[in-house]
């Protein structure tokens, strides 16, 4: 499981540049499922025909990670970059980051900027290129950039890396999908692209599924230090239910289920209230008709810095709701 | 008690308009034998004989009023403007439904929209006199056939039980000492022994001065609720005293210094009887007690408090045993001779 | 009138926070089969319940009747100490109206609470102009904390509960109304129809999810595939202190009738001229950008679905004490009615 997690937080595959990535789990997958589709946004679609297949079960899980797009290459050399998705400026800048076509570089901000005034429009990076034409030659502008890869066991069960969201959860659905017994009804394992600038491959991913019951998987907050808000997530204490984030408010129906699915399995969980931020759970809720739609969460600590945190007990744990709930179905 | 309690409780009496909780009191009184009269400001005192006599007058006290809102002036689109009466925290008061006393109108506290309020006003409470009240008028023609300015309101009725044997309603505070008065007046006393049922407490223990000044008692025994602070987020140094921990003693207030050995004494029967009581433990309130103690040519005093989550609020809390425990411990401390 | 405060009093009655509508399903289902009104019910994965009433002409039109079935409420995000609970606000609540008001907790079963108030002495000097949030608010539930966590579990819903209260001049206060008043108005509307003598046949939707998002409206449409549509919601009526161009739309003078690019402008028009012509009392009001109802998701759904909307005036909304003017309900109920027969 954690090979599977290290090898997709390798891939490349920040917002709208997920081939990489999709072409990884395309072969990964292609001898346990029964139909492998990528569509016309790029998401991946891994269809598991399933015991009963008058109900359909869409799990999502995104390929994207935030990142950088070269927006102008000065005459020193510099290049300038703009975001993609949510970056906080100070968890990102000076740290190394890669391009895709395996340019290094430092993520740097303007000289002389206080910690405060630190934003993303003074980030920098700079490839060592002591002039524009020299940079030129690697980078072209609209080339895009994530923090490179980093991965550490901090201990026994706790990992940190870059991009854990959503690659983590990525490993989770693939484990799934190449370990689980005949699913209860047809399942669509999805790999979406473009959550992080606002869930952009679940709309269209979920209107070709049109699922029934969806699960979103995905990372969120839990605290650390410092004053944690009402944040009702804790690292290690099992898989977390999510009642609601900014989005969507789960279906009780999921929501249930998912309790006595994790109860009679002995399965660590908790629920999750999140009061700010989104998921691909909204999408599928609303394709169509409408599904039930909840979503399994990883707690993480340090969401969206290159050291997001895990712990491998959330991971196992999440990873057997996600088996024991496409086994058994929603009802 | 919880007959009586409830029945006190959803009485509308603010302060100044005590009439239907006197009646009612009155009419639950009338055949206990004890001698009864209201004086010139609404004041009800019941004098009961006892077994013995002693040779100490001895009062418990209890107030009838409760907070409320006064109308001040009726505006042409027909709501009214209002303040309070008795001391209510604006924050209690916004989305609140009131009952006009007498006319039995209802209203609501009117409360702008989040939608329309500036990212400025949002989260603030605007002050009591920036609200108005709304009972459904158009114009100030119409509000006029059914309120006035100079009448009152108050939170309406809501007499609940809830939670583990918790109480809510908007007037705990002090119908809960009337009928805990009411029902020792029905019962046997030891001794000869005065009640006053008052009226104005909220406004200043107003009905307390005329009382002491008409009876002079010697010792005074003030039947209240009193501010609990044990709610999330306020620290125990601050707690002042929990629900469902028993009869509360003050030791001090802002008030009054209360008198020691009765102090004692109380402490002294609740232990002797079993009766739970906790003492207050922080500086902070009043009530009648510091009126009497200075009153006319003085007395002892003594309060004995149910501890109130939500005073002067629509929802005072107190728990049933609280107040029990506070009948108990006056009926016990009435037993004695105080010589 | 009395039809209509039946309706109002029997819709208003169920729970039903915003993404927790299904606890409302059973009571619905059995109440608005016992009225007679549809040929067919049934309910949608999104907490939307919907009801269709056919003419019985073939190829009839579908016309839909959106009304949101979901209340503002609150989401329990901690179980403390001393029995008492942390929410979340789900919907726009100000917290200025929440200190020791009175709640009900949908848990394992349905238990009272009270948001706790500080008292004053415990306050520092100043606090309460300060501005307060949900957040800082907890609900007292009087229970010990190992018996509350048997019922309450983090994210159980707690909304307010009703309490009818007839004011004066035909007026009535209540918790809820945005949007049950709504969906009382169009079943009153329904009721005043003959379904033989129509030449469309009608849906009525009471979508779920509308204060998160419209997400009810936008899927119960989907299935449903109107040809036209009818949001009904309740819109702002005017109050001392609200912006002066809200002062147009007051309580008593009608159904508001709504401009806006989100509806349509020639059904619209076309319910301005039949008010006039059935002398039923409207009101006109404009919305250049958002609607803030159900309009807007209604009309993108499919193909697009040309969109009327109506909203009935009320005061106070998302407190538990909104006021409506019956009259402007009934009004409402009238103009839906004359709109359906008339097509």
């Amino acid at each position: 499981m954690i090979n599977l997690v290290k090898k997709y937080q390798n891939a490349f595959s920040v917002s709208g540049y997920e081939t990489q990535l999709a072409e990884i789990i395309s072969q990964d997958l292609k001898d346990v499922c029964d139909e492998i589709s990528i569509d016309p946004v790029g998401n991946v679609i891994a269809y598991k025909k399933g015991k009963d297949s008058s109900k359909k079960l869409m799990i999502a899980s995104h390929m994207d990670e935030i990142g950088f797009i070269v927006t102008n290459i000065e005459e020193s050399g510099m290049i300038r970059v703009a975001p993609i998705g949510g970056i906080n400026p100070v968890a990102s800048c000076y740290n190394e980051v890669r391009f895709k076509n395996g340019t290094v570089g430092l993520l740097v901000v303007e000289d002389g900027t206080k910690l405060s005034e630190v934003a993303n429009n003074k980030l920098f990076v700079d490839i060592g290129a002591s002039n524009a034409s020299k940079a030129k030659r690697k980078v072209k502008i609209g080339d895009v950039c994530a923090v490179s890869p980093y991965f550490k066991k901090l201990s026994p069960k706790r990992y940190a890396s870059k991009a854990f969201d959503d690659r983590v959860c990525c490993a989770i659905s693939a484990y799934s999908a190449l370990n689980c017994k005949t699913p209860a009804y047809d399942t669509y394992f999805v790999f979406t692209v473009q959550e992080e600038v606002g869930c952009r491959g679940a709309k269209p991913s979920s209107f070709t599924v049109m699922p029934d019951y969806s699960i979103a998987l995905d990372v969120t907050p839990a605290p650390a230090c410092g004053n944690p808000n009402h944040l009702t997530v804790k690292l290690g204490e099992g898989a977390a239910i999510k009642i609601k984030d900014s989005s969507v408010i789960c279906s009780r129906k999921l929501v249930d289920r998912l309790t006595d699915l994790a109860e009679e399995n002995n399965i660590k969980y908790q629920y999750e209230v999140l009061l700010a931020g989104g998921t691909d759970t909204s999408a599928m809720q609303i394709a169509g008709s409408g599904s039930h739609a909840c979503c399994i969460s990883l707690p993480t600590r340090y969401v969206h810095t290159p050291v997001e945190t895990i712990d491998a007990d959330d991971l196992k744990a999440c990873t057997d709701l996600l088996i024991a709930l496409i086994e058994n179905g929603a009802e | 008690m919880k007959d009586l309690i409830k029945k006190y409780c959803n009485l509308l009496g603010p302060s100044g308009m005590e009439d239907s909780v006197r009646e009612a009191i009155i009419e639950d009184i009338k055949d206990s034998g004890a001698e009864y009269q209201t004086d010139a400001i609404g004041n009800l005192i019941v004098f009961k004989k006892g077994k013995k006599r002693r040779n100490k007058k001895v009062l418990l006290s209890a107030h009838m009023d409760e907070v409320g809102f006064m109308v001040k002036y009726i505006d042409e689109e027909g709501y009214a403007w209002f303040d309070s009466v008795g001391g209510v925290d604006r924050r209690v008061v916004s989305g609140r439904r009131l009952v006009f006393c007498e006319s039995n109108i209802p209203a609501v506290v009117a409360s702008k929209a989040i939608h329309m309020q500036t990212l400025e006003e949002r989260g603030k409470c605007e002050p009591i006199s920036e609200m108005h009240i709304d009972i459904g008028a158009t114009s100030r023609e119409e509000a006029k056939k059914y309120i006035n300015i100079g009448d009152c309101a108050v939170f309406e009725p809501n007499y609940e039980e809830f939670g583990d044997g918790l109480v809510r309603s908007k007037a705990l505070d002090d119908r809960f000492g009337c009928a805990a008065l009411v029902k020792m007046i029905n019962g046997e006393l030891e001794y000869d022994t005065y009640f006053a049922f008052n009226t104005c407490e909220e406004v200043g223990c107003d009905g307390a001065k005329e009382v002491a000044h008409n009876l002079r008692p010697d010792v005074v025994i003030a039947l209240e609720a009193t501010t609990a602070g044990d709610i999330l987020g306020v620290s125990k140094s601050k707690c002042a005293c929990s629900v469902g921990e028993g009869a509360v003693l003050s030791i001090m207030d802002r008030s009054t210094i209360y008198d020691q050995t009765l102090l004692e004494l109380a402490v002294e029967t609740a232990k002797e009887k079993n009766i739970k009581w906790q003492y207050k433990n922080v500086v902070a309130g009043g009530n009648e007690a510091g009126v009497y103690q200075r009153a006319a040519s003085g007395a002892r005093v003594l309060a004995i408090s149910a501890p109130a989550r939500y005073i002067h609020s629509a929802s005072n809390v107190l728990a049933m045993s609280d107040m029990e425990a506070v009948y108990q411990l006056a009926a016990a401390i009435n037993e004695r001779s105080f010589e | 009138m009395e039809k209509l405060y039946g309706l109002i009093e029997n819709l208003t009655s169920y729970p039903g926070v915003s993404g927790f509508e299904d606890m409302a399903f059973e009571g619905l289902k059995e109440y608005i089969s016992s009225l007679n009104i549809f040929d067919e019910i049934g309910t949608t994965s999104v907490g939307s319940f919907y009801g269709i009433m056919r003419c019985g002409k073939k190829d009839a039109p579908l016309i839909l009747c959106d009304a949101h079935l979901d209340t503002v409420g609150f989401v329990v995000t901690e179980i403390c100490e001393g029995g008492f609970l942390r929410v979340a606000p789900i919907g726009g609540i100000a917290a200025k109206i929440l200190s020791a008001t009175e709640v009900n907790i949908y848990g394992k079963k349905t238990i009272k609470g009270i948001f706790a108030s500080k008292p004053p002495h415990l306050q520092e000097p100043g606090e309460s102009e300060k501005k307060l949030t949900v957040a800082d608010l907890c609900i007292d539930t009087g229970l010990p904390l190992e018996e509350l966590k048997k019922i309450v579990r983090v994210g159980t819903p707690v909304g307010f509960p009703c309490k009818l209260q007839k004011l004066i001049g035909d007026n009535l206060a209540g918790a809820g109304f945005d949007d049950r008043l709504c969906g009382a108005a169009i079943l009153r509307a329904l009721m005043m129809l003959d379904k033989k003598s129509l030449n469309v046949d009608v849906a009525f939707q009471f979508s779920g999810n509308e204060e998160t998002g419209y997400k009810g409206a936008m899927t119960t449409a989907y299935r449903l595939n109107p040809d036209k549509a009818i949001v009904i919601d309740v819109t702002h009526a005017f109050v001392p202190g609200a912006p002066k161009t809200r002062e147009g739309t007051k309580a008593g003078n009608g159904p508001d009738i709504c401009f806006s690019p989100q509806t349509n402008r020639a059904f619209t028009k076309y319910a301005v001229s039949l008010a006039e012509k059935e002398e039923i009392p409207y009101q006109l009001s404009a919305a250049p950008g958002r609607t803030g109802t159900n309009s807007n998701a209604v009309q993108t759904t499919r193909n697009g679905i040309p969109v009327l909307l109506v909203s009935i005036p009320l005061k106070n909304m998302h407190t538990m004490s909104e006021i409506v003017n019956m009259n402007d309900a009934l009004s409402t109920a009238k103009l839906v009615s004359a709109v359906l027969k008339s097509l």
